[in-house]
């Protein structure tokens, strides 16, 4: 391995009143170091903030750095709980360990709700002082902006949210581990569900979740280890963010996210298309981001994915059955991290009653924060 | 929060986001322009998305333009807008320039079932009752 040195150093005036922002600060130190180092932020493949004030997306914007630019400290948006995956997987690359758990646990129905969690993310200037004397404050109200210009351009409609949501809820009837197990949905359950931001109802949106999830990756060797019998591979992981990734309102395409990248990187990198797709799990915070995510992963074109689902594709049988488990919307959530759960059962045959016949590639994404994404895709036996 | 703790909030924690926070009704709707480069930028930032400039010059624009996308919100998301349920939130792209869009309130007294994308509609500056500056945009022919 070749050695590692420090090219650049460089700092911002120490003072007692700056007058400037986070990102100008963190910006103008970064420059000095780079110009330091005879480098231009094009160089830049990683940022490593040092967390509690700073985020990544904050240095992103001020130097216009690539939209896949690694982030070793993602914000704690749901894109975490894939990225935990993909930094696990740096690190047993890298050979600084050879096994790796991926972990995420909260009580987020009993004590840490959305409500109080959105202040953690990044771009709070943003929030503040531009939104929130609007009262665009939740997930949910974000979100409806885009399904809402989506059904305006492509005329996707309420059937197909319906037609997510009902899916989601039919999958959890199969897994005894969902909060709405025993809970079936019909379409006037769906209909009759409280508007809470047009066109999210209730029933659009997830689950809050009191829980944990662990995932235990690992680079050993195991052909001689019976346990190794059950093991699924990692065939690739890719995350990245849309342009302008801490505000949604003057982003030139709403329809480009973090997943437009990431999804071409991941089919790239495992030699293999969305058609080999034999079951995905997406981030299905609430209905319209599954059919946003399903256009960009591409697994329909985009403005089609009205369409795709309402021919009955997310179901067990249809073309892509997704979020067998039943998803954040019906079987609980926990940052998503549940659909690389999920996931591995699948491609393991392990999935019972829900089980996808002869499942042997599976595909997991992630949303964050206003498009964050990441995209996971794993391969059972076999499968290289 | 009234309307000066708001300001200090923002010259303390978004010193490039104040200066277009004023509000005072005389004062023109204003957005940052690059010197280098001429290319407006919303939301502001410390530098020019297109040319890396940090210089910026505060030009002022017309509120003028059409719903880009909007939601009307039916359950309040934390209590202290439970008394304005239902509110309609309107992105709003700019005529000029166009790539500029706006976030703001749609005047209640707007038509809920007429309301889409693509509808032409008018910037007014209005203050909510804590005195904070708001945009709120009203449907025009
Ligand atoms: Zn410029």
């Amino acid at each position: 391995m070749s050695s590692i040195s420090i090219a650049g150093v460089g700092s911002s005036a120490f003072t007692r009143a700056s007058g400037r922002s986070v990102p100008a600060l963190a910006r103008e130190a970064t420059l000095l170091a780079l110009a330091d180092a005879g480098m231009s932020p094009a160089d830049l493949g990683a940022v490593v903030p040092v967390g509690g004030s700073l985020f990544t997306e904050d240095v992103v914007a001020g130097l216009g750095l690539r939209d896949d630019v690694l982030d070793v400290l993602p914000p704690p948006g749901g894109n975490g709980g894939l990225n935990s995956v993909g930094a696990a997987e740096l690190i047993l690359r890298a050979g600084a360990a050879d096994v790796a758990v991926a972990v995420f646990a909260r009580n987020g129905r009993s004590a840490s709700r959305i409500g109080r969690r959105v202040s953690d993310l990044p771009g709070q200037q943003f929030r503040e002082f531009l939104e929130r004397p609007y009262g665009w404050v939740a997930p949910a109200q974000w979100y409806a902006m885009i399904a809402q210009r989506h059904m305006a351009l492509h005329g996707t409609s309420t059937d197909a949210l319906a037609e997510v949501a009902l899916t989601m809820r039919a999958h959890a009837q199969l897994n005894p581990h969902a909060m709405m197990f025993g809970k079936p949905m019909t379409r006037e359950h769906y209909d009759a569900s409280p508007m809470v931001s047009d066109p999210y109802r209730l029933f659009d949106c997830c689950l809050e979740t009191d829980g944990a999830v662990a995932v235990v990756l690992t680079s050993r060797d195991r052909r001689s280890n019976p346990a190794g019998e059950r093991d699924v591979r990692l065939l690739a992981f890719s995350s990245a963010r849309p342009q302008s990734a801490d505000d949604l309102t003057n982003r030139e395409d709403w329809f480009r996210i973090g997943l437009t990248t990431a999804a071409p990187a991941v089919y790239e990198r495992a030699g293999i298309g969305p058609a080999d797709v034999d079951t995905a799990m997406i981030y299905d915070c609430f209905t319209f981001e599954v059919l946003h995510q399903l256009e960009e992963a591409g697994f329909c074109p985009r403005g089609e994915a009205g369409a795709f689902v309402l021919s009955g594709a997310l179901r067990l049988g249809g073309r892509l059955p997704t979020n067998t488990h039943g998803g954040l919307l019906s079987e609980g959530h926990l940052l998503g991290l549940s659909h690389v759960v999920e996931a591995v059962r699948q491609v393991r045959g392990e999935a019972g009653d829900r089980q996808v016949p002869h499942a042997r590639v599976a595909a997991v994404t992630g949303w964050g924060d206003w498009g964050d994404g990441s995209m996971a895709l794993f391969g059972g036996r076999g499968v290289e | 929060m009234n309307a000066e703790e708001h300001m200090s909030r923002a010259q303390l924690l978004a010193p490039e986001l104040a200066p277009h926070l004023d509000g005072s009704d005389a004062a023109p709707l204003a957005v940052p322009r690059c010197v280098a480069c001429g290319t407006h930028q919303w939301p502001p930032r410390p530098s020019c998305a297109v040319c890396r400039s940090t210089e910026f010059v505060s030009t002022p624009v017309d509120p003028v333009g059409t719903i880009y996308s909007w939601t009307t919100t039916h359950r309040a998301p934390t209590p202290e807008f439970a008394h304005l349920v239902p509110y309609t939130i309107v992105v709003v792209a700019l005529d000029e320039p166009h790539r500029i869009r706006l976030l703001g309130r749609l005047a209640p007294t707007n038509e809920a079932p007429s309301l889409r994308v693509g509808l032409r509609v008018q910037g007014t500056r209005e203050r909510s009752a804590e005195g904070v500056p708001l945009l709120v945009w009203n449907i025009i022919a």
